[in-house]
Parts: structure tokens; C-alpha cells; sequence
């Protein structure tokens, strides 16, 4: 009823058993890819055994494009985030993902910053909160198939391609999820994780997507050094800046300053107990010291930086054990981990930071030393002596049949990766585009319709413009009925253009259907308030939509038929009526029941319960 | 890209361009309002929505009840008391939501021989809100004991003289559209017609040399019609109009030619016993502040003393006197609470002793009894001046069924 809205909380039964029947669906599609893709990799392997043991041949390496081992840089790297991706997807099977992401992380990420990026943030948390499910299905896939991808896959294309996709999604969540890392709002700080995290991701995704021979040479190293230094640099000299909060704790007289906030929100979120107490302590700290707490900062990012630009070995190496340190203390005593609190997405920008500053190091401090390209190799090694003539030599071979059984396997693990990728990148894309929401939201509001048979009861009212209208007159079509009150200020504006909004789903079957709305209010009643209506909420021109009202005495008669209640509210209060809409077929019988209740009246639960209505109405004339 | 010919240090230089750009934008100044202290222009003197109105037919008060922060479960109340008791008694019409707002206007006709009212009539307006974009009528002329519903086709104007009533003129409104529109009705609630828009009356004559900003009040006489309230930027001329003839006059006076103030704002406008009745708020060089006019048949308007409005002080509430003099209750920027007093419309203002914290409204009635109507939450108490000894007296208490939720 008006006045008693429902809420979707964070973790609403519906929404998260739908979840995770997804997450339960895609996995069975992935493990038949994979079961698909083991007797294939079976099927050929066979095959390789059985020539090999008839020809005695066995097939060699591939041409000389990989020389020599991984470098260690690439390897850390390419491991490194290959691991973060894999824990940011088990963070995203959290149940609070499709509910809680869009408040307690997206739109918060871009509170501080300027209304475009809002706005740009805007456009990704319309697209989750349509689609909660979906989306946070496809966040788990597309971040566990990249991740799997960076670490199956250690060389060739299917590695660049690890990195290129580790890139592209990076950019998407960075824009998106972390309206730009922050960069553009007005508390950004080394310490709060600017540049984003994800932006991390990015930069490590390009770096394994990078050529092999841009590893071959300490020049990649210093580029990473170098332009890690500029930008901790930047940090310290933005940490520094005055008018900031970044001086002061908090003092009498003074308001506290912004680390010293930021850390006592942190350790208010919910995690263990030690946990918190460090966090507290820390805070304390910097609420006594604050002053203190930043030059100590502003001058280790400062020297940091300096150290990482001289891209020296001698140097930077005891800089980097430094920063290690530092981005840990951070980790812990200011970004809190980054996992707790239920909407968690991943472990913040430290330790992505790490990797980076580490990658950086170790490709000036070990890069590989070049290997001499072997001469021509045949492409068969022969290890029996060979009868031509059987094995056909001259013939074309199979390509599954020249390549080595660990390219094989590793091919064929890549594909797997890369179907994990698709089965989160092409839901998540069809959801991007789709303008209606799901459908879930207004289940998880209202339930599921209540299935019946029974002959609707009859009524006879006036239309907007006095005529006659009763049930009777309406045979031969499917009618929508509900109850609203034409003064309301809530929930009929809204339930009202949910009804608009099922028609234009209908498409042509709207011509088979009629929405009937019954005023709800005995006092404020007349024709002329149901045209206000009609008019206010752009009503007046649909030419299958009539809202009928009557004497006090007729229109209790159908409340009373309906089990409507509409009761008078003292005190300045709107009528109390019911939320209930009626499908009623062709012949009159009323086919199911649905609850109206809007929940929150947000166009995605709105655009929901339209998708629901009209999902109704399509069973019942076609059934 | 072939790193052998890579020239410049791309990864510093990406790296300064990222701490440049992150400098640059954590070091922006915040969009905090600049400049100097906020005009005290009156055209930015508001006037709520809480009032008080007496007459022989007995006293009315709006005032907010509920949870006073939260909008959505604030409501607005409307109590009348008979003459010569102290009893308020809750009349708020039924059916619909008012948490945007309500505006009352009473007319009464009085006997020819006992001069007591014979006949009242008071009409009630629901400010739009949330999703309702129009505004649901109710008239009573039992004094709120009963209402019937009406339409008015348009969101009414926030402001307290919204509507106009008259027993025997019918009603007029003046509605949000554009910025103000004037509606009339002969007396049924759901029939209203355009009188005028704020550029029909601007654009007179008239209109243009007040130099009329928006429209601000409207109040209806029997014998004049229809008068309209507005803003004025003309150096001292009060913004009160009436047609006669198709065409908008302006009957308003001109204040202080010696030191005319730069712009004026109708407040209030009152039929008050055929004479006119307005509270005008003035800016001059120097200060803001209002004044209290009373015009009597003949036309001839007097000029209270002016009540001076400090910077940051809000009007928190005004009444009318039967005899149509103001009271005005203002929040000072200090959070304390000032009530003054015309002496008679148009007459100098004087001070009352500072009514209770929590006052939301102050009635003054026929017998000249000053109450003071403080609202917590569900209850309002009702404070008695005792005018010899400057101190206030409970006398009673009301509590309302709020229904908290009843709009989300």
C-alpha cells in the first residue's frame, strides 16, 4: 500500500538465489566447453601418439619466434595480476554484487567528482542496476577467464591477448566502477589508491601485451622506473599541497583532516576484530600527529620517486624495498585491506602498485640474455628409422600434428580461458545495450503472480469522459485492471507509467489489450481529477488506457469485489489503498494476480515491473 | 611500436602527464559560493508557508507537524478555535497528501445587526508534491468540520495568500506557471479560468513602471475584484494591482519618496473588512526590513514603522489580526526567536517578550490574546501571553495522528 514502500535490501533472497542459479547455469555451460575442449585435446593427442609411435616421428617446437625462457619481469607481471583477477572475481561472487555494488561502491566512487563524471558513472550504474544479476554473473566470468588466460597462457598471441583483455576490461571498471580512479575529484591521494587500482590492471595488461623483444633490452625497465617516479612525485607533491586536510589530525578548533577521516571510516567497516584495532590505532595516531604523519609521507613518496627516475639498479633496489614496505603499511593501516564490508571488489591499489614498481626493477635488473637463433630445423625429427612409404612422406600433415604436445595443451587450455571471458563478456554486453531492465527487480519487490481461473467480477463505471464502461464491454480483449488514487503523490504516478511502459513492450499485442485503472480514493474522485491525472502523467493520448471512477457507493462495490482496501488517513495523510493489478483474458476470467508495489519507484525498478506486466500480459493472451 | 627508436622516456613522460593531471585536480578549488555576503535583496526574503489568520468568525493556524528534516514526513496541519475559547481543534482536510504544503483563506460575511459572522467560507490548497504536480481544493463552511473536494488544473504558488476566497466573488489562485499565473473560479472548485499571467500584468503600463518581477499574492474583494501582489524594482512603489476596466492598475503606494527603497516584495495581501491589508518586505541601500500597509475604501494607505530583517534573519511565520494587522515571528541568524506586533494595520511595530523555542506560529485573537503554538513532532502546545507580566503559560495541548511513512 502507499505509504508502506519495500525496499530491495543488499542481499534480498530473490536477487541473490537468481545469482547464483546464473553463476550455477554459466558454470555448467563452461564446464561443457571444457568437457568439449578435453576430447578434443584428447581426440588430437591420440592422434599425435599414434603417428608418432607408427613414424617414429616427433614433432618439434614451433619456428624460432620464442626465444629463450620468459623473462622474470613479464613472468611476475603476467602472474601477479593474474592472481589479483582471479581473487577480484572470487570477491564478485560476493552475495551483496548485483544489490550493493551500484551504492556502496560505484556511485560513492564518484561523489567527489565533477558532474560529467558523475554522469559517465551514471551510464555503468543504469546498466547494473537494471541488470544486477547479469552483470555481476558476467563480473565473476570476465574477470576469472581473464585471469586464468594471464596465468595459462605464458607466451605467443594467446598471452598478448591475456594482456589486451586485461587492458580493455581494466579501463571499462576503471571509468565505470572507479569514476577514473578518482583522479578528477577533490580528495584524490596516493594514500586513497589514485590513480585506481584498476588502472594498474591496465598498465600491467599492456605490458604483457607488449611484443617479446620490447623485454629484450633494460630500456622497458626504465620506462616503468621513470615513469613510476613522475608520477610518486606527483604524489608527494599533491600530499603536500596546502588547503587540502592532508596537514592536520584533529585538533580542537580545527576540522579533522582527511586521513585521519578516511581511517576511522575504514575501520568502521565490518572485519576482524584485530584487524580493526590496528586500523583504529593508526587513526589515532594520525588524529595526534597528523601533521607529523604527512611530512613523513610527502618526503618518502618524494624520495621514492626520485630514486625509481634514476632507473639506477644500485638504486632503485633499496627504493623498491622501501616502497614495498610503504604500499604494505598503506595496505593495511589506510585502505584497510580493501576487502571487507561485503561489496569488496578487489585488494585495493597497493599491491597492484608493488607489482608494477617491481616489474619496473627487475626488467633493468634481469633481462634475459639473448639466445642465438638455432639454425633451420627440420620440421620432423626422426627417432626410428622410417618407412616412406607408409607414412607418406611428402604429404601435407595436419597442422595439430607438427605442433608440440605442450603447445597443444596449452592452446586448448587458452581456449578454455578465453570461453570463460566470453561467457561473462557477451551477457554483460547484451546487457549494456538492453534498455529494460529485468525483470528480477520486481519479482524481488513484489514475487511471483499469484495463478488463478476464476470469472473476474463485473463492475460498471465512467471513463474520463463520463461514458459508460463495464467489464462486459471489454470482451474480446485482455485487461489490465488496477486501483489508483488520481491525487496521489507516491506510488500511482508510478504505477501508472509501469502500465504505459507494458504497452509499449507489447508491441503489436497492444491492440489486444486494454489498462484500466479504478480511482482508489473516495473523496477526490471526479472525472475531472482522473483527467488531471491522465494529463499529469502523459496518459491522455493512449489510446488503450481508460481510469474509471464512480459513485462512493460503486466504487466501494469494486474495492469490496476486488478485496481492495482504501482507507482515509488523518492528519494531512494520502489514502491508504492496496498495490494489486489483475490480468483478466479475453473471455473475463481473471488469470493472474500481481502485487504493483513500485518498491523504490527507480526507473530500473520501474522498467522492471513494466518487463513484468508485460511478460503477464504475453501468457495470458497467448496462452 | 618499435622500442629501438623510442626517443623520449614515454613512461616518465605518461607518468608526469598522470601526476599533472592528478595535481591539477586534487588542488582545484571547491565550488564554494565566492564573493560577498549574499544579497539581502528582498526578492530573496521568503515567507512561509506558516501562518496564523483571526477574524470574528475565530482564529486559524497552518503549521508543519512531524519530523521537520525529513520532508517526506512532514505534514501540515490546519487548526481553528472558535471565538473566545482556547481550545484548538484539528480540521486538516482529508484524502490527500500535504507535505508539500497547505494554504487557507477564510471569508466571512457578518450580520447586519450584531455584526458577528453569519456565514464563512475557507478554501484549502495542497502544494504539489513529490509526483502530484497539481493542486487538490477542499472547501468548508463549517469551519473545517467538512470539506468538499475540488480541482485546481495547476501546482499552486508556495507562498501563504495563494488563494483568495470570497462569499460572494468566489475564489482565485495564483498557480506556478510561468512565474505566476492568476486562475479564477465563480465558485465551483473544479471550474477555474486564466485571469492573467505575470507577463500580462509586467507588460501593462502599470506593470512596467513598478517594473513587476514575480507574483506573490493574490487576494479577492467582493466590490474591487481581484488584486495581485508582486515584486516591484521601481525605486519605492508597492507592487499591489487590480483590474478594472481590462486593464491592471496599480494601487499600491509609493514608500518613502524621500529615501525610496530599491525593491519591494508583497509578502501577504489581505481583504480585511473592505480595506486592503499587506506586509511588503523593502530593500533599501542600507537594510532590509518590512512594513505593514492598511488602506482604507477610500484608497489612502498608511505605513507602519519598519522591522528591520538582520542578514541571516528568516521570517518564520505570519499572522493577521482581525482588525489586519501583522504579526511577524522571525528566526535570527542566532537561532533565537523575535515576535513583533503591529499595533493597529499599518501602525508601528512594537516587541513581544520571545515566544517559547519550538514556536512554530503566533495568533493574536479578538480579545487581543496572543498565543504562541510550539510544535514537537506529534504535539502542539499552545502558549499564552500574559501581556503585564511578559511571560508565557501553557494552556493546552493537541496531539495529531501523524502518519509517519504514509508517503514513501
Amino acid at each position: 500500500m502507499p505509504g508502506m514502500g519495500t525496499f530491495l535490501q543488499t542481499k534480498n533472497p530473490v536477487v541473490v538465489s537468481s545469482f547464483h542459479a546464473a553463476l550455477l547455469h554459466q558454470l555448467l555451460l563452461i564446464g561443457l566447453i571444457l568437457v568439449l575442449l578435453s576430447l578434443v585435446w584428447n581426440i588430437l593427442r591420440t592422434t599425435q601418439y599414434r603417428r608418432s609411435v607408427a613414424t617414429g616421428v616427433v614433432p618439434a617446437r614451433p619456428g624460432p619466434t620464442l626465444i629463450g625462457a620468459e623473462p622474470i619481469a613479464r613472468r611476475v607481471v603476467r602472474i601477479g595480476f593474474g592472481l589479483l583477477w582471479i581473487l577480484d572475481a572470487l570477491l564478485q561472487l560476493q552475495s551483496a554484487m548485483p544489490l550493493g555494488l551500484p551504492a556502496s561502491v560505484l556511485q560513492p566512487s564518484a561523489s567527489s567528482s565533477p558532474g560529467w563524471v558523475q554522469h559517465v558513472v551514471h551510464v555503468g550504474v543504469k546498466i547494473w542496476t537494471d541488470h544486477p544479476v547479469q552483470a555481476a554473473a558476467s563480473a565473476v566470468w570476465l574477470q576469472l577467464g581473464i585471469g586464468a588466460l594471464l596465468l595459462l597462457a605464458p607466451r605467443g598471441r594467446w598471452s598478448r591477448f591475456a594482456g589486451v583483455a586485461s587492458m580493455g576490461w581494466g579501463l571499462v571498471v576503471w571509468v565505470f566502477g572507479e569514476a577514473f580512479g578518482g583522479i578528477f575529484g577533490s580528495g584524490a591521494s596516493w594514500l586513497f589508491g589514485t590513480p585506481g587500482a584498476v588502472l594498474l590492471y591496465c598498465v600491467a595488461g599492456t605490458l604483457v601485451a607488449l611484443p617479446d623483444r620490447a623485454w629484450s633490452s633494460p630500456r622497458l625497465g626504465r620506462l616503468i622506473l621513470r615513469g613510476a617516479g613522475a608520477f610518486l612525485i606527483g604524489m608527494a607533491v599533491l600530499q603536500a599541497w596546502p588547503g587540502r586536510g592532508s596537514w592536520q589530525g584533529s585538533s580542537p578548533g580545527t576540522s579533522t583532516g582527511t586521513l585521519t577521516t578516511m581511517v576511522r571510516q575504514m575501520a568502521q567497516t565490518s572485519q576482524p576484530a584485530p584487524l580493526a584495532s590496528l586500523v583504529r590505532a593508526f587513526a589515532r595516531v594520525d588524529a595526534s600527529h597528523g601533521w607529523g604523519v604527512n611530512l613523513v609521507m610527502v618526503i618518502l613518496l618524494g624520495a621514492l620517486g626520485l630514486a625509481f627516475c634514476t632507473a639506477s639498479r644500485r638504486i632503485v633496489w633499496p627504493a623498491l624495498c622501501a616502497a614495498v614496505v610503504l604500499c604494505a603499511a598503506d595496505w593495511v593501516f589506510v585502505q584497510d585491506l580493501g576487502l571487507f564490508g561485503g561489496v569488496g571488489t578487489d585488494p585495493n591499489s597497493m599491491v597492484p602498485m608493488a607489482l608494477v614498481f617491481a616489474t619496473g626493477y627487475l626488467a633493468v635488473a634481469r633481462v634475459p640474455a639473448p639466445v642465438p637463433v638455432p639454425p633451420e630445423a627440420p620440421a620432423i625429427a626422426h627417432a626410428a628409422p622410417v618407412d616412406s612409404a607408409r607414412i607418406g612422406i611428402g604429404a601435407t600433415r595436419p597442422w595439430w600434428d607438427r605442433v608440440a604436445p605442450g603447445y597443444l595443451t596449452r592452446s586448448l587450455a587458452a581456449i578454455a580461458a578465453g570461453a570463460v571471458v566470453l561467457v561473462g563478456a557477451v551477457p554483460m554486453a547484451a546487457a549494456s545495450v538492453n534498455p529494460n531492465a529485468d525483470p528480477i527487480l520486481a519479482v524481488a519487490v513484489d514475487g511471483t503472480p499469484n495463478i488463478v481461473n476464476t470469472p473476474a467480477p463485473e463492475f460498471s463505471l465512467v471513463d474520463q469522459d463520463g461514458r459508460p464502461v463495464s467489464l462486459a464491454s471489454l470482451r474480446g480483449r485482455t485487461v489490465a485492471l488496477t486501483f489508483l488514487d488520481p491525487v496521489c503523490t507516491s506510488d500511482c504516478p508510478i504505477i501508472a507509467q509501469e502500465f504505459r511502459g507494458a504497452n509499449g513492450l507489447l508491441g503489436a499485442d497492444s491492440n489486444r489489450v486494454v489498462f484500466v485503472a479504478v480511482v482508489a480514493n473516495p473523496i477526490y474522485r471526479t472525472t475531472a481529477l482522473t483527467v488531471a491525472f491522465d494529463r499529469q502523467e502523459g496518459l491522455e493520448h493512449m489510446r488503450n488506457w481508460m481510469f474509471l471512477t464512480g459513485s462512493v457507493a460503486s466504487l466501494e462495490q469494486v474495492w469490496e469485489k476486488y478485496g481492495i482496501e482504501a482507507d482515509v488517513l488523518p492528519a494531512g495523510a494520502m489514502v491508504a489503498h492496496s498495490d494489486l493489478a489483475y490480468i483478466i483474458d479475453a473471455r473475463g476470467h481473471t488469470r493472474e494476480v500481481l502485487s504493483s508495489n513500485p518498491g523504490d519507484g527507480s526507473s530500473s525498478a520501474s522498467s522492471s515491473f513494466s518487463v513484468y506486466l508485460a511478460d503477464a500480459l504475453e501468457r495470458v493472451i497467448h496462452a | 611500436m618499435k622500442w629501438s627508436q623510442a626517443r623520449a622516456p614515454l613512461g616518465g613522460g605518461a607518468g608526469c602527464i598522470l601526476a599533472l593531471a592528478c595535481v591539477l585536480a586534487g588542488c582545484s578549488s571547491s565550488t564554494s559560493d565566492e564573493g560577498g555576503r549574499p544579497s539581502s535583496s528582498p526578492l530573496s526574503v521568503e515567507v512561509p508557508l506558516d501562518a496564523t489568520y483571526s477574524s470574528g468568525a475565530g482564529s486559524e493556524a497552518v503549521v508543519p507537524m512531524g519530523r521537520l528534516g525529513d520532508r517526506l514526513n512532514t505534514f501540515w496541519q490546519l487548526f481553528v478555535r472558535a471565538p473566545g475559547t482556547s481550545q484548538w481543534a484539528l480540521v486538516t482536510p482529508t484524502g490527500v497528501a500535504d507535505n508539500g504544503g497547505l494554504v487557507v483563506s477564510t471569508a466571512e460575511s457578518t450580520g447586519a445587526d450584531k455584526g458577528e459572522p453569519t456565514a464563512t467560507v475557507s478554501l484549502a490548497g495542497f502544494e504539489p508534491s513529490q509526483d502530484l504536480a497539481f493542486s487538490p481544493l477542499a472547501s468548508s463552511s463549517d469551519q473545517g468540520r467538512s470539506w468538499s473536494p475540488g480541482l485546481l488544473p495547476a501546482g499552486l504558488a508556495p507562498v501563504p495568500d495563494a488563494v483568495s476566497a470570497s462569499l460572494a466573488a468566489g475564489f482565485v489562485a495564483l498557480v506556478r506557471e510561468g512565474r505566476g499565473t492568476v486562475l479564477t473560479s465563480a465558485g465551483n472548485l473544479s471550474s477555474w479560468s486564466k485571469l492573467a499571467t505575470r507577463d500580462a500584468i509586467a507588460s501593462s503600463v502599470a506593470g512596467r513602471s513598478c517594473g513587476v518581477g514575480d507574483l506573490s499574492a493574490v487576494a479577492l474583494d467582493p466590490t474591487r475584484g481581484v488584486q495581485v501582489g508582486t515584486t516591484c524594482s521601481s525605486s519605492g512603489l508597492v507592487g499591489v494591482f487590480e483590474r478594472a476596466g481590462g486593464t491592471w492598475h496599480l494601487v499600491g503606494p509609493r514608500l518613502s519618496p524621500s529615501k525610496p527603497p530599491a525593491s519591494t516584495k508583497v509578502l501577504r495581501l489581505l481583504d480585511v473588512g473592505g480595506g486592503r491589508s499587506a506586509l511588503v518586505a523593502l530593500r533599501t541601500k542600507t537594510h532590509t526590513g518590512l512594513v505593514g500597509l492598511a488602506s482604507t475604501e477610500g484608497g489612502v494607505w498608511s505605513t507602519s514603522t519598519l522591522l528591520p530583517l538582520g542578514s541571516g534573519d528568516r521570517i518564520a511565520s505570519t499572522g493577521v489580526e482581525p482588525s489586519g494587522a501583522y504579526v511577524v515571528l522571525v528566526s535570527r541568524s542566532n537561532g533565537s526567536l523575535a515576535l513583533d506586533i503591529e499595533s493597529g494595520p499599518g501602525a508601528n511595530w512594537h516587541t513581544l517578550p520571545a515566544p517559547p523555542p519550538g514556536t512554530a506560529t503566533v495568533a493574536v485573537g479578538t480579545g487581543d490574546e496572543v498565543d504562541a503554538l510550539a510544535v514537537a513532532s506529534t504535539r502542539l502546545t499552545d502558549w499564552r501571553l500574559d501581556a503585564s507580566a511578559g511571560t508565557w503559560s501553557k494552556i493546552g495541548t493537541v496531539t495529531v495522528p501523524i502518519q509517519f511513512g504514509s508517503s514513501s
